[in-house]
């Protein structure tokens, strides 16, 4: 073979080629995507949108669209099952394809491994003293889930099916993973948008929250001092996780795989026998799950998935789940407040949408605006964990009901 | 099954889980305080009742130790001007009269 047909060959197998021989017949959706992944990585490093998460989703986007590199192929995920033979090359429909190294890792996402996984870290990180010693606080992370059911409303009417209906709802429970194991459920090939929607909208707590909370309350109500909560012993949290999973996976089992690690990482941490098990789950373990999941999410959204209709409606009703969420948590803090006679902020409320501990964080700053003396911190972290519970919840429920 | 049978059944669903929770994390501390209760009545050696001493037969406290001298200093000029031998006695109690004790 000469040089010139080397080169030639090169040439010809480059991405370069694929995208500008077939521009007009969808190369240009390749670029779009390209460009949608910058976007995002820029958004990761300079604006710090949930780097941990949108910087290896936006890499992995990059990476599944990146013509002739063949690391992602959606074809052996097709229909919503993984298909084993491709993997091991004896489909003949699939002869062509050789997985790639993305397909591997996207197994830990499509067998419900990573999301679980990541439950078990957060676990490991989670106190959940405010919500034991404050127990109504849970009342407030269930009306903080009102958001997941009105944007399943708003799904169905745009037409979406219930199922997918059922993947996009849960982007109002503003947790990731619950999100990502529910649509790898119930929705497959809408994972890749609902990940970037849920994990975007979670960065812009900030921006969204205050002015919904703002709206709903009064000067007065914001300005609310709560009593010092009391202290919470250590049998108290010992025995929390082990009751927490008996009552949730009797009465739910599809709840038991995220309920249960989570409280599992949650003993194990509370219980102070197993150091080294909790700093590997919260540290190491968690990082190494997070790079993977972070890169096999994005790389499902591929042209032909991401550049819909759909994923407009999506990132859409991704705002609506996040907004009627902090309404209901609000709303439904505005209730305890009247029925305590005044002894709640009803900003804690917006915490129940989980996005652990940034709308704790969101609650303590639209308090401190009114009343500079005014710590909320704490109280607002019983509805914040009350949320990731009621989140893992409405999502096993989605499943039960509509897998 | 319809959209709002989905949203009905999810909503009463995860309130009434969270309520069963909240219920559970009400009653978890008056739990635990009952077992530590009957714990520590199972754990709890008999003390034997206690029976008041009258306050004459305290035993002296250290201010009290200064007036058990005077005392004594006094009951012992006046044996001796008696001719009765020193020390043949001992104050054993006292009591205050007519004044409160600070």
């Amino acid at each position: 073979m000469s040089f010139i047909e080397t080169m030639k060959d090169i040439f010809l197998e480059s991405g370069f080629y694929s995208i500008f021989a077939n521009f007009m017949d969808g190369g240009w959706k390749t670029v779009v995507m390209l460009a949608v992944s910058c976007v995002l990585l820029y958004l990761a490093i300079v604006k710090k949108f949930e780097p941990l998460l949108l910087l290896p989703i936006a890499f992995g986007m990059l990476l599944a669209n990146l013509p002739g590199a063949e690391m992602f192929h959606e074809e052996i995920f097709a229909g919503g099952h993984v298909n084993w033979p491709a993997f091991a090359g004896k489909d003949p429909a699939l002869a062509h394809i050789t997985p790639g190294l993305l397909d591997y890792l996207y197994l830990g996402v499509k067998l419900g491994i990573y999301p679980c996984l990541i439950f078990l870290g957060i676990g490991c990180m989670t106190d959940f003293g405010p919500l034991i010693a404050n127990p109504a606080s849970l009342l407030l992370g269930a009306a903080a889930q009102l958001g997941i059911f009105l944007t399943y409303i708003g799904a169905k009417l745009l037409g979406f099916t219930s199922m997918e209906a059922g993947a996009i709802g849960i982007i109002g429970g503003a947790d990731g993973p619950t999100a990502i194991l529910t649509s790898s459920i119930l929705a497959p090939h809408l994972l890749g948008a609902i990940a970037v929607a849920a994990y975007s909208y979670m960065a812009l707590v900030p921006v969204i929250q205050p002015p919904i909370m703002r709206a709903l309350t009064t000067k007065k109500e914001r300005s609310i001092r709560m009593t010092q909560l009391r202290t919470v012993n250590k049998t108290e949290k010992v025995v929390f996780p082990i009751a927490v999973t008996l009552l949730v996976s009797l009465i739910l089992p599809s709840a038991a795989p995220l309920v249960g690690m989570l409280m599992l990482g949650n003993l194990m941490k509370e219980s102070g026998v197993c150091e080294r098990l909790v700093k590997t789950a919260s540290d190491s373990l968690m990082n190494i799950v997070v790079i993977f999941l972070g890169t096999t999410v994005g790389a499902t959204a591929t042209a032909e998935r991401f550049l819909t209709l759909q994923t407009l409606g999506i990132i859409v009703l991704g705002v609506i789940a996040f907004s009627m969420g902090t309404a209901g948590g609000v709303l439904f803090g505005k209730l305890m407040c009247v029925l305590t006679k005044g002894k709640v902020n009803p900003l804690i409320g917006a915490a129940g949408v989980s996005a652990v501990p940034m709308a704790a964080r969101v609650a303590q700053k639209v308090g401190q605006e009114e009343n500079q003396d005014n710590y909320l911190l704490m109280h607002a972290m019983g509805p914040n964990v009350a949320g990731v519970i009621g989140s893992a919840i409405a999502a096993g429920l989605l499943i039960s009901m509509l897998g | 099954m319809s959209t709002a049978e989905v949203v009905a059944i999810g909503l009463i669903l995860v309130f009434a889980l969270l309520i069963l929770i909240t219920g559970v994390l009400y009653l978890l501390p008056m739990l635990l305080r009952l077992m530590e209760r009957s714990k520590a009545r199972e754990t709890c050696i008999p003390v034997p009742e206690f029976k008041e001493v009258p306050a004459s037969v305290q035993a002296p406290k250290q201010d009290e130790q200064e007036i058990i001298a005077a005392i004594m200093a006094a009951i012992s000029m006046e044996e001796e001007a008696r001719g009765v031998p020193y020390g043949n006695f001992r104050v054993v109690s006292f009591k205050r009269i007519g004044r409160k004790r600070v």
